[in-house]
């Protein structure tokens, strides 16, 4: 069973252009301190947990609406049932005929996301690329072992023919002007970067809910840095 | 028994008044000319010794009909006690006043209403001047402009209670059992929507005294001839100037002129508009746009009317092209912003979303085009047109559906003028308060007030059709100007028309929950329309006069409301109503709404609204906050399109928040404590007020408390990204 704690019924925002709907899984392997999830990172055992029927009927409630589901997390890829639900997802009978799937993911577990292109259960993936692979150990205490596996999982997006995104969370401390050239290069020849600023409200390390994102200007310059590496830089 | 008695003179006084009513009510002899005594009497020693107590006397047979001896008696009496007083200085105020103390006294009440003296006190004149900002209305800014508005209202605003309406209708509005709109200008109709062909055709004839401008030749004079007959009509109008099709009428001037062109004249059109704040009370126009993109099916035959008001020989569907790159130019205009990047406040874009829209080649690009407008700006309305009816938008959200004789009219579109003459809204949670939860009671008050709102419009109605009457040298002469054989102001085709606010507070008092909270509650609310729409289909018929309900915007009468319902049902209102009780900042959820904080996404509110829309006839919207949220514009492309096939919803519109630093000019999304480039603190806050964008600084606490509200759904996480 997978480990579904939230539902966000429509979200406008999750997958650009698409109405959607946002499944919050619960549980990550990581534990990047500036994580605002953290409700599904730490003690999510704790939330009521919803059923994959529930689940299911939410969003057959809102087919006539919605063009997408959306899993976040937590970390999705950790569910090893993923594959039977997306299945059950994909026969919906949606507006257009299809009901196209979105997840994101931190990329530590590449036979997974192998799995999902595989079978053609997934339609669009968000991976996130929080800091150059060679610091995840020292900024984020990632396990040694799974920084290789990321460094797989950027290499199956780029070559599944399926549209993607590498996304970039401007910590404060972890991702600066110094680094992102670093960061670039690790996704070099990707369709699309997109920038994020950092919003300090609840994060996983409270020391992080002070510290302040980097002014706009900033942003802008390290787009033209990643310009040089992927076809498009988006800042959100 | 005191209180009977006070009844029964009331009503002697409102037969005396209805009398008049019948009788030439605001005739000459009526509107006393009270100047010539007030010059007399006013100032000086010299003034005094000329005192003549025969003014007083003359006045009241003049002005109240009292009889000679009357009359003569209490004259005798004020000089006695004027002398007696030794006083060095009297104003005809207080004469009158003295007047007024001695019909009391006579118990002639009758005679002491007609003899009412209105005006404003010194003091409030003094605040009024220098300090207040008029809180009824975001749109008037403060200035000697717009307080000659704000005391000039103050005054017909009484007069308009004393005289043009009865005391039962009167007390309603007093009591906040209902509410009748713009009452400080109750000489004018509510609002109107118009057809560019007229000016067009006829050129610009503003009155009698000013130059005559011909049919306009070319764009940029047609252009000066649309702002400058707005800026006349909204002289003659209490509420919004709604123009139609203006794309499509605009496309035979167009012709040979090149984009840039055609982008600039958009955006003169759109700057002339939305600067017009020099005009009446220093406000700007309340203006609508109607937009399509398509031809709209009513007038692909028609001839075309080109330069020099000529018919240019070709019919509306041959310009196409050029209406879409006139209307394109505008959405570009609108993205832009203003100098500094705000949201133009006016004129309003009404885009018309119909089945031929998406028949019409190009929609898809051109629907995310203006979605994208709506993300960034929040400029765009979504007018949802379905089957082939055909609708003209003017106002917050007020829409007339064309009838099959006002197709015909489309023919000759210069035609096409329509009006409300007057809004009232009823108070829906006072309703459920004096039914005490007994159904049949709550029904029955409900017929009961809309009998008073009926009232109140016929007795406007007669007043307007007095005052149009006097035809072009009358006060409405601007109206009464025949071009086309008729006069410019179609009285019989007009609708009054009936709103009301706090749907969802009734049905709370009524049923213990909101309507967002069970399946029963929302049906509930269903029935109070439905009902309310048979009633008004009923009282059209048996008065042979348009009544439509519509949501009211309630800027105001949201919070109105439900302060006068706290002191006339405290514990009631304290159940139900919204907002914060201790700090004063309470509204009532704006006409059938639903609660505007309640935990439901976009698509159920959307939907939930839009089953009340079809039952008010005169047009609804339902608005998406989406705080400083950005979703992109093909989301909400994909969003309008699913509204239009999915639900039954009449407009939908989106509203962003921004603050604009009014130090270093940036504009910045979603509300801030400080500019994030300087720092500073002098900010305005803009965001949509009701039916329209303004500064929040400007608004009243009712809708403070509003906005308040709002945020929590905006910011729940619809549109946030949760990556």
């Amino acid at each position: 069973m997978v480990d579904i704690r939230g539902i966000l019924p429509v979200s406008l925002i999750e997958f650009p252009g698409r109405i959607s709907s946002v499944i919050f899984t619960g549980g990550c392997n990581l534990r990047c301190p500036f994580c605002h999830n953290k409700d599904l990172v730490i003690g999510f055992e704790n939330a009521p947990k919803i059923s994959e029927e529930e689940l299911m009927e939410r969003v057959k409630e809102k087919k006539q609406w919605i063009d997408a589901v959306c899993w976040t997390g937590g970390e999705p890829t950790l569910n090893q049932d993923l594959p039977s639900l997306f299945q059950k997802i994909k026969e919906i009978d949606a507006l257009d005929g299809k009901m196209e799937i979105m997840i994101e993911t931190n990329g530590t577990n590449p036979e997974m996301l192998q799995a999902l292109i595989q079978k053609k259960l997934v339609d669009f993936i968000a991976m996130d690329v929080k800091a150059p692979f060679d610091q995840y150990v020292s900024l984020l205490k990632c396990p040694e072992n799974l920084v290789d596996k990321i460094r797989e999982s950027v290499r199956l997006i780029m070559q599944s023919g399926l549209d993607y995104e590498f996304r970039i969370t401007v910590a404060p401390d972890v991702v600066s002007l110094e680094n992102i050239g670093k960061i670039g290069e690790q996704i070099k020849g990707a369709k699309k970067a997109v920038l994020q600023q950092f919003r300090p409200l609840v994060t996983l390390d409270p020391e992080w809910e002070g510290k302040v994102g980097c002014g706009d200007d900033v942003l802008q310059e390290m787009a033209g840095v990643l310009q040089g590496f992927v076809g498009e830089v988006k800042i959100r | 028994m005191e209180n009977e008695q006070k009844n029964q003179q009331e009503n002697n006084t409102e037969k005396s008044i209805e009398k008049k009513t019948k009788s030439l009510p605001f005739a000459k002899e009526f509107i006393s000319d009270v100047t010539d005594m007030a010059l007399f009497v006013k100032t000086s020693e010299d003034d005094i010794l000329q005192w003549d107590k025969e003014r007083i006397s003359e006045s009241l047979i003049k002005e109240t009909g009292a009889d000679l001896r009357v009359a003569l008696e209490i004259a005798d009496e004020i000089e006695k006690f004027i002398k007696q007083n030794d006083l060095k200085f009297v104003s005809a105020p207080l004469i009158r006043e003295l007047v007024n103390v001695k019909l009391i006294e006579k118990g002639l009440e009758g005679i002491r209403k007609s003899y009412t003296r209105l005006g404003v006190p010194l003091y409030d004149v003094g605040k009024i001047i220098m300090l207040e900002k008029n809180r009824d209305n975001a749109n008037v800014p403060h200035g000697p402009e717009a307080t000659n508005l704000t005391l000039a209202e103050r005054v017909k605003k009484e007069y308009a209670l004393l005289v043009v309406f009865s005391n039962d209708v009167a007390d309603a509005h007093a009591s906040g059992e209902i509410h009748l709109h713009d009452l400080g200008m109750v000489d004018r109709p509510y609002c109107s929507g118009q057809s560019l062909e007229y000016v067009k055709k006829f050129g610009l004839d503003l009155t009698s005294s000013l130059a005559q401008a011909k049919p306009a030749k070319n764009p940029a004079v047609l252009l000066a001839h649309l702002v400058k007959f707005s800026a006349a009509l909204q002289c003659h109008f209490s509420g919004a100037i709604g123009w139609d099709a203006v794309n499509l009428f605009f496309a035979p001037y167009l012709e040979g002129m090149s984009d840039k062109e055609i982008k600039q004249l958009a955006q003169m059109l759109i700057f002339e508009f939305s600067q017009q704040s020099v005009a009446r009370g220093g406000q700007a126009i309340f203006s609508d746009i109607n937009l399509y993109w398509e031809v709209p099916k009513h007038f692909e035959k028609v001839k075309a009317i080109g330069p020099g008001g000529k018919f240019t020989g070709k019919t509306y569907a041959e310009y196409e092209k050029l209406a879409q790159k006139f209307v394109w130019a505008l959405f570009e205009v609108y993205k832009e912003g203003d100098a500094t990047g705000r949201p133009f406040f006016f004129p309003k874009p009404l885009l018309h979303i119909t089945e031929k829209f998406f028949r019409t080649e190009g929609h898809e690009k051109f629907l995310e085009f203006a979605s994208d407008v709506a993300a960034d700006q929040g400029t765009t309305y979504f007018v949802f047109d379905r089957g082939e009816t055909a609708k003209i938008s003017q106002c917050c959200r007020l829409a007339f559906k064309l009838e099959p004789e006002d197709l015909i009219d489309a023919l000759e579109p210069w035609k096409m003028r329509y009006s409300a003459i007057q809004n009232i809204t009823i108070n829906l949670p006072r309703i459920a308060y004096k039914a005490k939860k007994d159904e049949k009671a709550l029904f029955a008050e409900i017929n009961r007030v809309m009998e008073i709102v009926v009232k109140a419009h016929r007795q406007k109605h007669l007043f307007m059709e007095y005052l149009l009457n006097m035809g072009t040298s009358g006060p409405l002469g601007f109206l009464s100007i025949k071009r086309d054989g008729r006069s410019y102001y179609r009285i019989h085709k007009a609708s009054h028309l009936i709103g009301m606010v706090g749907l969802n507070e009734l049905v709370k008092a009524h049923t213990g929950e909101e309507m967002h909270e069970s399946r029963e509650a929302l049906k509930f609310g269903i029935k109070v329309i439905a009902h309310m729409n048979l009633v008004t289909k009923k009282l059209s018929e048996q008065y042979k006069m348009k009544f439509v309900l519509e949501q009211t915007p309630a800027e105001t009468t949201a919070y109105r409301f439900a302060k006068l319902d706290l002191k006339w049902y405290p514990h009631e209102t304290a159940q139900v109503v919204q907002g914060n009780i201790d700090t004063d900042e309470i509204y009532y959820t704006n006409s059938t709404l639903l609660n505007v904080g309640a935990d439901m996404d976009p698509i159920e509110r959307v939907q939930q609204e839009g089953i009340l829309h079809p039952l008010i006839e005169a047009g609804s919207i339902s608005h998406i906050w989406l705080g400083e949220a950005k979703p992109s514009g093909k989301s909400i492309a994909n969003l309008v399109k699913k509204i239009f096939y999915n639900t039954t919803n009449d407009q939908v519109a989106f509203s962003p928040e921004f603050t604009s630093c009014q130090d270093c000019g940036r504009v910045i999304r979603g509300i801030q404590d400080n500019c994030s480039y300087c720092g500073s603190s002098n900010l305005d806050i803009i965001t949509r007020v009701t039916g329209y964008f303004s500064v929040v600084s400007m608004w009243n606490k009712g809708k403070i408390a509003e906005l308040k509200d709002r945020n929590k759904t905006a910011n729940q996480g619809f549109f946030k990204n949760n990556g």
